[in-house]
C-alpha cells in the first residue's frame, strides 16, 4: 500500500523527467509518457480507494522520510492518504488524464508540443505534492511549484505579449498572497509546541495537539487564508485568473478551473480543524467567498470572450466553495469542488473544441454551432446545465448542499448565493444561446477529432452522474468524531431551498432565452437602460485600474524611486564599489607573496611555524 | 592473525604489482590500461564491501591499523575519487608520454597511503601513510617530463613536502618523548593523565599540525599550491585537490578528536586563526588569477579554510560537518576538474580566456561546470551549500560568531570569482564555434558526479545518518 501511495506521487515526476531528458525532440514519446504517468497515478489512487472502501486499508495512511534533518528542525516529505486526499487525488488524476488525452489533439500542431507535456507532467507532480502532503512545508513547496508550472503554461505562447504579461501577472499576484501564507505557516510552527524540540509542521500531529496557549490563532488563521485567496483567486486578488485564459485551453481546463485553483479550497478543508475554531476568521472567509461569487457572476454577464465567461464563472464557483467552508460546510465545499471539476473541465474542453474548430472565441462572432458541431454542442450543453444546477445533474446536488448550509447559518449570504445562482443561469444561458443556437455569423466550424471528443464524453458522463456517487458520505468520513451537522438543516428547510433555487435558475435561464434566444428585447436596449451599472461592470469594477494606479503612481513613483536612490548611491556606489575596490587591492597584494621562488616559500613556512609556536607557548 | 582486516590494503598491493607488470604491455595496448586500473578500483570496492560487516566491531591489527566505520567511510570516499581520477587519466592520456602503467601504479600506491591513514592507530602509521601518499604525488606531479612547468611543479612540491615531513617527524619524536610510545592510546593517555603538559608536547602537537596543514593547504604552509596546480598534469591536480586534501583533513579529524582531544581548549583558537588566514589567502588570491588551474588551486585553499573552521569547533557537530563538507567537495571538485580536462584540448589551454563561450561549443560541459562551481560556491540546493551550512552552524554553536562572519564574507568573495568563469562560458563569444566531442566514459562519469552534487544537496538525511554512524 505504501508503494502504491508513493507511486501516485512519483509516476508523474518520472514522466516529467523522461520528457525533459530524452523526449524534448520526440513528440509521441513526450505525450505518451505524460499520459501514462498520470494514468498510473490514477490507477494507484483507484486501487487505494477500493482498498479503503473494502476495509483492507485503514485510513489515514501516512508515510514519511526525513528530508532535511538539522539539529532542532526536521522537515519531512511523505504521503498522507485519507478520504480527503484520496478524493482530491482521484479528481486530479482522473480529470487530468482526460485533459492530457484531449491535449494531444488540441496541441497537435504546436511547435513546443513536448515542452507543453513536460510542464503538464511537472504540474501533475506538483499538484499531487500539495494533495498528498503530510506537512505544511511540503504543501508549500507543492504550492509554489504549481504556481511556477502555471506561470510556464499561461506563458506557453510566450511570443505573444498578452500571454507573457498574463503569466507574469498570475505569478506576481500569487507571490503577494503566498508571502502572507508563508508567514502563517512559520507562525503555526512556532506556536505548535512550547518545547522548541517538539515543534512540528505535520498536519495530523498539529490537528491532534492543537496550538499552544498564548498563540495568536486569529492572526495565524488570517495569514493562512492569504494562500487560498491568491491561489483560488478570491476577491480582491482575483484579477489574475481571467488573464490566465491566454494559456492553451487544456491548461485553462485543468489548472485554472478543475484542479490548481481548487487547491485553496482543498487547503481550507485540510486545515479545517484550525479555522473551525476561529469564528472571526470563518466570518472573513465566508464573506470573501460570498462577495467573490457574486461579483464574478456579475462580470460574466458582460463578457464576450467564451473562455473568459467560463473563467469568471470559475471565480464565482470558487467563491461558492470558499463561502461554504466559511459557513462550516466542509462537506458541501469539497463536494462542489469535485462536481465543479467535472463540469467546468467539460465546459472548457468543449469551448476548446469550439476554438479548435472555428479559431474564434468571441461569442458575438460565433453562432449556430449546434448545426456544425453537434457533439461539442451537446457536451457543452450538459456542462452548462450542470453549472446552472438543473436536476438531476451533478451541479444541482452540490450547489443545493451549499445553499442549505447557508440557509441554516446566514440568511444574508443565502440571499447572495441565490442571487448568484440566478446570475449564473443567466450568463450560462447567454453563452449558449448566442454561440450555439441561431444562425452562424461568418464562422463555420468543423467537428473535432475523436481524441478530443472522447474525453468530452467521459467528463459529460461524470457531470451527469456526479450527484449519485455517494461523494458527501465519502468526504464526511474523513472528519474524526464530529459527525457533520450540516446538510441536516431540517428537511422542510431543504425543500424550501430547493424550490427557491430551481425557481431562480428557471428565471435566469428564461431571461437569457428571452433576450438572446427569442430576442424579444434587444440586449443593447437593456444595456442602455442600465448604463451606469453596466459600465461599472464592464470596467471590472475598476479593480485593475485601482491596482494600476497604485503600482504606477504610488509604489513605482515614491517607494521604488526612494529604494532606487538608496541602492544606486549608497549600496552600489558606496558599499559595493568600495568593498570590491578594497577586495581587489587585497587580492593583488596577496598575489605578491607568490614569488615563485621556493626559498621564499620555505621561509614563509618557517615563519608560520614560529608564529604557531609562539602563540601556542606563550 | 586477522588478515581479513587488511583485505582492501592487500588487494591494493596486489594491484600495484599488476599495474607494474601491465606497464610492459605493447604501446598499442596502453590506452586500454585504464580499464585494468578501473578493474583494480572495482576489486578494492568489492573487498571493502566484503569487509563492511567488520566495521562495526572496530578491531585493530597489531594495534597499528584499525577497521572502523570511520575508516570504512573514508576509504569509500578515496576509492570513488581514485575511480574518477582513472577516467580523467583516460581522457588525458595522450599527454602522458610513456609508462602509463606506472602512472596507474602510482595512483594505487597513493590510494594505499590514504587507506593506511584512514585506519591508523599509531603515529608511525600517520607518517607511513602520508609519505606513501606524498611520494606517489611527487612523481605524478612531474610526470610530463617534456614540460618545464611540470618538472618545476614536482620539484617545488618535493622540496616543500620534505620540509613539512621533517617538521612532522620532529613533532612525532617530541610526542614520543612525552608519552613514551607512539600508539594513539599511549599518547592520548599521556595527555589525559599528565598533571602538567610540558611545552615540548605542545610543540610536538604544533609541528604535527603544521605537517598536516601542508597537506590540506592551510596558510601559511600552502605557498606551493598555485605553482604545483598550474604545472602538474590535470588528473594529478584533481587527485591533489581532492584525495590529498581529504586525507589531510581526515588525519586532522582523527588526531584532534582522538589523541589531542584532552587539550582541545589549547588547539581550538589556533585552528580558528589558521582558518581565517587560509580563507582570506585563498579567496583573495583567487581574485587576481587568469589561469583556471591556478584559480582552482586558490579556491581549494579557501575550502581548506572552511575545513579548519569546522575542525576548530572541536565538537561532534563540527566533525560531522567536516565529513559532509568533504563529501560535497569531492563531487563538485571532481566534476569541475573533469570538465577542465575534457575541454582543455579543444579550447586550447588553461587560461580563463580560453573558456569564453564554452556553452556554445558544448552546452553539456558548460552546464556541468556551472553546477560544479555553484556547488563549490555554496549555492542551494547543491551539495556544497549543505556542507557550508553545517560548518557554519557548528561554528555558531561553538560561539565564535566572528569566525562565522569571516566565513560568510568569504562565501561572497568566492561566488564572485566562480561566477566570473560562468560569465565567460555563457555570456562571452567563443573564438571558434566547432562543437566539442565528449567521450562516453567521461560523459557518464560527469552524469554520475552531477547526480551526486544534486542528491547530496537535496536529500541530506541518509548521508547525515551515515556520517553520524561513524562516531
Amino acid at each position: 500500500m505504501v508503494m502504491l501511495a508513493w507511486t501516485i506521487l512519483l509516476a508523474p515526476l518520472a514522466a516529467a523527467g523522461l520528457v525533459w531528458l530524452v523526449g524534448i525532440h520526440r513528440k509521441p514519446l513526450a505525450s505518451s509518457a505524460a499520459i501514462l504517468g498520470l494514468l498510473i497515478a490514477f490507477g494507484c489512487a483507484l486501487q487505494l480507494f477500493l482498498a479503503g472502501r473494502s476495509g483492507a486499508l485503514i485510513l489515514p495512511l501516512e508515510t514519511n522520510f526525513a528530508w532535511i534533518a538539522l539539529p532542532g528542525l526536521t522537515i519531512q516529505f511523505g504521503v498522507l492518504i485519507d478520504p480527503l486526499s484520496l478524493l482530491m487525488t482521484l479528481v486530479v488524476t482522473g480529470v487530468g488524464s482526460a485533459i492530457f488525452i484531449y491535449a494531444t489533439g488540441y496541441m497537435h500542431d504546436d511547435a513546443a508540443y513536448s515542452r507543453f507535456f513536460g510542464v503538464l507532467s511537472l504540474f501533475a507532480f506538483s499538484m499531487l505534492t500539495i494533495v498528498l502532503a503530510t506537512n505544511w512545508v511540503q504543501l508549500f513547496m507543492g504550492w509554489e511549484l504549481v504556481g511556477f508550472s502555471s506561470y510556464l503554461l499561461i506563458g506557453h505562447w510566450y511570443a505573444k505579449p498578452a500571454a507573457a504579461e498574463a503569466g507574469k501577472k498570475a505569478f506576481i499576484v500569487n507571490r503577494v498572497a503566498d508571502f502572507g501564507f508563508m508567514l502563517g505557516i512559520l507562525m503555526l510552527w512556532a506556536y505548535s509546541s512550547a518545547d522548541p524540540a517538539q515543534r512540528t509542521f505535520n498536519f495530523l500531529q498539529l490537528e491532534h495537539a492543537g496550538l499552544v496557549h498564548g498563540a495568536m490563532p486569529v492572526l495565524i488563521g488570517l495569514l493562512l487564508f492569504c494562500g487560498p485567496v491568491g491561489k483560488s483567486a478570491q476577491f480582491p486578488l482575483h484579477v489574475w485568473l481571467p488573464d490566465a485564459m491566454e494559456g492553451p485551453t487544456p491548461v485553462s481546463a485543468l489548472i485554472h478551473a478543475a484542479t490548481m485553483v481548487a487547491a485553496g479550497v482543498y487547503l481550507l478543508c485540510r486545515a479545517f480543524w484550525l479555522f473551525e475554531g476561529l469564528p472571526e476568521v470563518m466570518t472573513v472567509i465566508m464573506w470573501v467567498g460570498g462577495v467573490t461569487a457574486f461579483l464574478a457572476a456579475g462580470l460574466a454577464l458582460v463578457e464576450n470572450d467564451l473562455k473568459r465567461i467560463l473563467a469568471y464563472s470559475t471565480l464565482s464557483q470558487l467563491g461558492y466553495m470558499v463561502m461554504a467552508l466559511g459557513l462550516g460546510g466542509r462537506t458541501a465545499g469539497m463536494y462542489h469542488l469535485t462536481t465543479h471539476a467535472f463540469f467546468k473541465a467539460l465546459l472548457f474542453l468543449a469551448a476548446g473544441s469550439v476554438i479548435h474548430g472555428t479559431h474564434e472565441q468571441d461569442i458575438r462572432k460565433l453562432g449556430g454551432l449546434w448545426h456544425d458541431m453537434r457533439w461539442t454542442s451537446l457536451t457543452f450543453l450538459i456542462g452548462a446545465l450542470a453549472l446552472c444546477g438543473i436536476p438531476p445533474l451533478s451541479g444541482f446536488f452540490s450547489k443545493e448542499a451549499i445553499l442549505t448550509v447557508a440557509f441554516a447559518r446566514n440568511p444574508a449570504l443565502f440571499s447572495l448565493g441565490v442571487l448568484t445562482a440566478g446570475l449564473t443561469a443567466f450568463y450560462t444561458g447567454r453563452a449558449w444561446f448566442v454561440a450555439f443556437t441561431g444562425k452562424a455569423r461568418g464562422h463555420h466550424g468543423h467537428e473535432s477529432p475523436p481524441v478530443m471528443l472522447i474525453p468530452l464524453f467521459v467528463l459529460a458522463a461524470l457531470s451527469i452522474v456526479g450527484g449519485f456517487l455517494g461523494l458527501p458520505a465519502l468526504i464526511a468520513s474523513g472528519v474524526h468524531g464530529a459527525a457533520a451537522p450540516h446538510g441536516g438543516a431540517g428537511h422542510a428547510g431543504g425543500l424550501l431551498v430547493m424550490a427557491v433555487s430551481i425557481a431562480v435558475v428557471a428565471i435566469g435561464l428564461g431571461l437569457a432565452w428571452l433576450l438572446y434566444g427569442k430576442q424579444v428585447v434587444l440586449p443593447g436596449q437593456v444595456a442602455r437602460a442600465l448604463a451606469l451599472p453596466t459600465s461599472f461592470v464592464e470596467q471590472r469594477y475598476y479593480i485593475d485600474e485601482l491596482y494600476s494606479w497604485y503600482v504606477l503612481h504610488v509604489q513605482q513613483r515614491y517607494i521604488a524611486r526612494s529604494c532606487e536612490w538608496v541602492e544606486q548611491r549608497v549600496i552600489i556606489d558606496g558599499l559595493v564599489g568600495g568593498i570590491t575596490a578594497l577586495t581587489r587591492w587585497l587580492g593583488f597584494t596577496v598575489r605578491l607573496l607568490q614569488t615563485g621562488r621556493v626559498q621564499a616559500y620555505v621561509l614563509v613556512f618557517l615563519v608560520g611555524i614560529v608564529w604557531l609556536l609562539t602563540s601556542a607557548l606563550h | 592473525m586477522p588478515w581479513g582486516l587488511l583485505a582492501p590494503e592487500l588487494g591494493l598491493c596486489l594491484w600495484i604489482l599488476v599495474m607494474l607488470l601491465a606497464d610492459l604491455a605493447p604501446a598499442t595496448r596502453k590506452p586500454q590500461l585504464s580499464w585494468l586500473a578501473l578493474g583494480g578500483i572495482g576489486f578494492t570496492a568489492v573487498l571493502l564491501a566484503w569487509q563492511q560487516p567488520l566495521w562495526a566491531r572496530g578491531e585493530s591489527f597489531q594495534s597499528m591499523l584499525a577497521v572502523t566505520h570511520f575508516s570504512g567511510l573514508y576509504k569509500c570516499f578515496f576509492t570513488a575519487t581514485a575511480a574518477v581520477v582513472v577516467i580523467m587519466t583516460r581522457q588525458f592520456q595522450r599527454h602522458l608520454p610513456a609508462h602509463l602503467g606506472a602512472f596507474y601504479m602510482l595512483l594505487f600506491t597513493a590510494l594505499l597511503g590514504t587507506f593506511v591513514l584512514a585506519s591508523m592507530r599509531d603515529l608511525l602509521m600517520l607518517f607511513l601513510g602520508l609519505e606513501l601518499l606524498t611520494f606517489s604525488l611527487y612523481i605524478m606531479a612531474a610526470y610530463l617530463k617534456a614540460e618545464a612547468k611540470s618538472i618545476e611543479a614536482g620539484m617545488k612540491y618535493l622540496i616543500l613536502g620534505s620540509v613539512s615531513s621533517g617538521f612532522l617527524v620532529y613533532g612525532i619524536a617530541l610526542l614520543y618523548g612525552f608519552a613514551g610510545g607512539t600508539s594513539f592510546t599511549q599518547v592520548q593517555n599521556a595527555f589525559t593523565y599528565a598533571l602538567t603538559v610540558p611545552a615540548t608536547a605542545y610543540a610536538g602537537m604544533v609541528l604535527v599540525l603544521a605537517g598536516l596543514g601542508f597537506k590540506i593547504a592551510a596558510s601559511p604552509f600552502n605557498l606551493w599550491v598555485p605553482d604545483v596546480y598550474e604545472g602538474a598534469p590535470t588528473p594529478v591536480v584533481a587527485l591533489l585537490s581532492v584525495g590529498s586534501k581529504m586525507a589531510g583533513a581526515m588525519a586532522l579529524l582523527q588526531l584532534l578528536t582522538g589523541i589531542f582531544a584532552p587539550i582541545a581548549a589549547f588547539w581550538m583558537p589556533l585552528l580558528a586563526a589558521l582558518s581565517v588566514a587560509t580563507l582570506l589567502y585563498g579567496n583573495l588570491g583567487a581574485l587576481a588569477q587568469t589561469n583556471i588551474k591556478r584559480l582552482l588551486g586558490y579556491s581549494s585553499i579557501g575550502h581548506a579554510g572552511y575545513l579548519l573552521m569546522g575542525l576548530s569547533t572541536g565538537s561532534v557537530a563540527g566533525a560531522e560537518a567536516v565529513t559532509y563538507y568533504l563529501l560535497a567537495y569531492l563531487f563538485s571538485t571532481l566534476a569541475v576538474f573533469l570538465v577542465v580536462i575534457a575541454a582543455s584540448d579543444a579550447v586550447g589551454g588553461d587560461a580563463l580566456e580560453d573558456y569564453r563561450g564554452l556553452s556554445q561549443r558544448s552546452g553539456f560541459l558548460a552546464a556541468v561546470m556551472f553546477l560544479g562551481l555553484l556547488s563549490l560556491a555554496g549555492v542551494p540546493p547543491l551539495a556544497g551549500f549543505v556542507g557550508k551550512l553545517l560548518v557554519l552552524l557548528a561554528t555558531v554553536e561553538s560561539g565564535r560568531l566572528w569566525l562565522v562572519a569571516v566565513g560568510a564574507v568569504n562565501v561572497a568573495i568566492a561566488l564572485y570569482y566562480y561566477l566570473l568563469i560562468v560569465k565567460r562560458m555563457y555570456l562571452d563569444a567563443p573564438r571558434q564555434t566547432q562543437p566539442i566531442a565528449v567521450p562516453a566514459a567521461t560523459r557518464v562519469t560527469l552524469y554520475v558526479l552531477v547526480l551526486g552534487i544534486l542528491v547530496v544537496g537535496i536529500w541530506q538525511a541518509p548521508f547525515l545518518r551515515w556520517i553520524s554512524a561513524i562516531r
